[in-house]
């Protein structure tokens, strides 16, 4: 019996013992371990893969892509498990594009990885699955999204394009880069032991939330028409650089924008990277006789004079130390001042700009929306250059009323006009219409407040007088488009030679910025050449470039002829 | 509401088993330690063998159980000759009640045995028919894959085919001319109209040539 006890106590030591064991160890691996070990059996059955967000469109007004994205994938290859780089190389080169020669080398390197070809299509890929084994091993297709500007150079500036990394390098691409790149999700799945999804297993997948789409206020066929005109013009070797800009005038919004050279953002990468930016917003130049059109508005606004105005107008004028000429010195001739503004004088221009005094000039300058930029959605605009009145010496206080010392952009210089057909009222460009969310939800980009710079009355009297450019006597007859009634002016301002820093051998920027019809303004177009070689004016290169765009927009926009006639000038007195 | 209801049989069982197994290592009371999985069955089956208070479920059966023990393979001599009555009767008793709680057992082990059955039957068809709508699911959100690819595929022709340029290489191709300067004939409130601006025709083509093949216009149309 006494055997039997200790055996059962031994036995029960041995028991509890064995539990206390069994209970540490529980203990151990639930209580203390536990959340770790968790997480260990999770990961080794959750597998996450990244999905990618969609990026958002660039589309014209009408809803045509400028810019979207495709799936794509990136052939890679680990060069150490092909078999036989030869016949692999030969399968791939028609597929990838790529010479055999070039593939066979890539697939016969030391190493483990190699980039055999980019941006190869879905459907490529899909035949290079099917390959046999023998000739695909080692390959590797890694979904590679995209981006595709099917319109090519046109409207190319404007749209801008995206880097390697996905990140908006230029134009709307860059301005707009959040909105378009959207958020890229993450699928995290439960799989067994051979990676395949288990049904109704975990899953806490995020889906990737696309980016929006940017829709712009650009007409592409007006785009690419402006595009052509400028292309044909920059064909010319006198012709260094070309720019334009269409504006609607009663919204502001920018129907089109462009410039020679332009680039292509599909092939941005082999491009000169000089081309890549946007001059007719970040290049600025001396406009020249385009600014009259504001030194008589300032003059008439000022009540120092109306467009019937006579003024006794010498050929030349000293201011300072220098003397200013008119185009063609002549004797003291009695202008109106449409004669002024229509045969370009420069002495009258300055005698005017003397009556309203340079600060006061200066602010009408301002108003205008000139040495501050339009705040236009493009990356690296320009403000201009305007010196401070009070900082302006003799000879600049002459030069700035026509168009010399201060400098624009396109852009700035169509907004001015765009003020005066818009009976005073300058609305500030804008380029994107709306922003639309992937859940479908618009957001429309609002108008910019207008600001009025000068009054109807003087709005009115500067378009009868610009009216005046186009007609017979004026400097711009081939400004005309038939059956419409055009208000505009030419420049012909002399270049600063960079190799010099005076105009010495610089060549001229020839401008054009007028709008039509006169009777009901539709749109703005402002044209300007940079022509280092030439000296041909304004109105004989830029004002039949303004002729082509204004025509093709006034019947592309539905927009009505003129019902009444041009009136008679009266530009000078005898 | 589970935990009170559960625990009235499992203080009754370790009681009735406490009492029968010590006693007797019978076959019959295994079973019954077996079945007692179903937790309610030890209390029926004790009574069933009993009609007597529980209390007399021990003493009633020594004698089967010492009848077992000498039928069984290692049993102990001098228990044996203790006791030599009793298999005569003892035998007999078992006879005729075994029968009768195997008879009363079957439904019920029919039943477990079904039900055990039926549960994997159905876990198995579940776990199939998940599998197969998996592997449907699967095969569905591949085929739309590919089809998506397809649509993008074709968007993207339309898309080329579309743009201005694209549009105005293909017009050319076909043989059509920018228009020259539209004339306009505007509606005046009178009723008659006028015609503003002067149409100019466009310039004539130049004839297709040979390497046009057949998609050159037919003359004359």
């Amino acid at each position: 019996m006494v055997q039997r006890d200790r055996r059962n106590r031994l036995g029960l030591a041995f028991l509890i013992t064995l539990l206390v064991v069994v209970v540490g160890r529980l203990v151990v691996l639930q209580g203390v371990d536990g959340a770790a070990l968790q997480l260990a059996a999770e990961n080794d059955r959750l597998r996450s893969y990244p999905i990618e967000a969609v990026r958002g469109q660039v589309t014209d007004r009408n809803g045509n892509p400028l810019a979207y994205s495709v799936n794509a994938v990136t052939v890679n290859a680990d060069p150490s498990v092909v078999a036989d780089p030869t016949r692999t190389a030969l399968a791939l080169t028609t597929l990838l594009g790529v010479p055999v020669d070039e593939l066979t080398e890539k697939l016969s390197r030391e190493g483990r990885f190699v980039v055999l070809a980019e941006k190869v299509s879905t459907e490529a890929a899909d035949e290079i699955r099917e390959l046999p084994l023998s000739t695909r091993g080692g390959l590797v297709l890694v979904d590679d999204p995209v981006r595709l500007y099917p319109a090519g150079a046109v409207g190319g500036q404007v749209v801008g394009f995206v880097g390697s990394d996905g990140d908006g390098l230029a134009g709307i691409e860059q301005t707009f880069d959040e909105e378009l790149a959207g958020t890229d999700g993450q699928e995290r799945i439960e799989v067994d032991g051979s990676g395949n999804p288990i049904p109704s297993g975990i899953d806490d997948s995020q889906p990737a939330t696309d980016g929006s789409s940017v829709q712009l206020t650009l007409d592409e066929d007006l785009q690419y028409v402006v595009q052509q005109t400028l292309d044909a013009a920059c064909a010319d070797e006198a012709t260094e650089s070309a720019s334009a800009v269409v504006q609607d005038v009663h919204t502001g919004e920018v129907v089109a924008l462009a410039s020679c050279p332009g680039y292509d953002p599909n092939t941005y990468n082999t491009t000169d990277p000089a081309l890549l930016g946007n001059p007719v917003v970040s290049d600025v130049y001396e406009p020249g006789s385009v600014m009259k059109a504001v030194t008589l508005a300032a003059a008439i606004e000022e009540g120092k004079a109306t467009k019937d105005t006579v003024l006794n107008v010498d050929g030349h004028i000293q201011a300072g130390d220098v003397v200013v000429t008119d185009a063609h010195d002549h004797e003291p001739i009695d202008f109106t001042l449409t004669g002024i503004l229509a045969k370009s004088s420069n002495v009258g221009s300055i005698m005017l700009a003397r009556e309203v005094g340079d600060s006061t000039f200066e602010r009408y300058l301002r108003a205008f929306g000139l040495g501050s930029t339009t705040g236009v959605e493009l990356p690296g605009e320009s403000a201009g250059i305007l010196q401070d009145s009070a900082e302006w010496s003799a000879a600049r206080a002459a030069n700035v009323p026509i168009g010399q010392g201060v400098s624009v952009t396109t852009l700035q210089m169509a907004s001015v006009y765009q003020a005066l057909a818009n009976d005073g009222v300058r609305i500030p460009p804008r380029i994107v219409s709306s922003v639309t969310a992937p859940d479908g939800t618009v957001t429309d980009t609002p108008q910019p407040a207008g600001v009025r710079v000068v009054s109807e009355s003087t709005a009115d009297q500067l378009t009868y007088m610009l009216e005046a450019v186009v007609g017979p006597g004026g400097t711009a007859p081939l400004g005309e488009v038939d059956g419409f009634r055009v208000a505009g002016k030419t420049g012909t301002a002399q270049r600063a030679n960079p190799e010099t820093g005076s105009y010495a051998g610089g060549g001229y920027f020839t401008t054009f910025v007028g709008y039509a019809p006169a009777d009901d303004p539709q749109y703005v177009v402002a044209v300007d050449l940079e022509r280092p070689t030439s000296d041909a004016e304004g109105g004989q290169v830029a004002a039949p470039l303004f002729a082509d765009v204004m025509r093709y927009a006034l019947m592309s926009g539905g927009v009505v002829p003129s019902g009444s006639p041009r009136p008679d000038f009266t530009l000078t007195v005898p | 509401m589970s935990q009170p209801a559960r625990a009235v049989p499992r203080t009754s069982t370790p009681r009735t088993t406490a009492r029968a197994t010590p006693t007797h290592d019978s076959a019959a009371p295994r079973s019954t330690a077996r079945s007692g999985a179903a937790r309610a069955t030890p209390a029926r089956a004790t009574t069933a063998r009993a009609t007597g208070p529980r209390t007399t479920t021990g003493p009633v059966h020594v004698p089967r159980s010492s009848s077992t023990r000498r039928t069984g393979p290692i049993t102990a001599g001098a228990q044996l000759r203790l006791v030599p009555p009793a298999p005569a009767r003892a035998p007999g008793r078992s006879r005729a009640r075994r029968p009768a709680a195997r008879t009363r057992r079957a439904p019920f082990v029919v039943l477990l045995v079904g039900l055990l059955v039926a549960t994997t039957l159905g876990l198995l068809l579940l776990n199939t028919a998940i599998a197969v709508d998996s592997l449907q699911a699967t095969q569905q959100r591949v085929a739309n894959a590919e089809q998506a690819e397809q649509v993008a595929r074709l968007e993207q022709q339309v898309v080329a085919a579309d743009t201005a340029a694209e549009l105005a290489r293909a017009a050319a191709a076909a043989g059509l001319v920018q228009p020259g300067a539209a004339a306009h004939l505007v509606l005046q409130p009178d009723g008659t109209s006028v015609v503003v601006g002067s149409a100019v025709p466009a310039p004539v083509p130049e004839p297709p040539t040979e390497t046009d093949g057949p998609s050159s216009p037919t003359p004359g149309n």
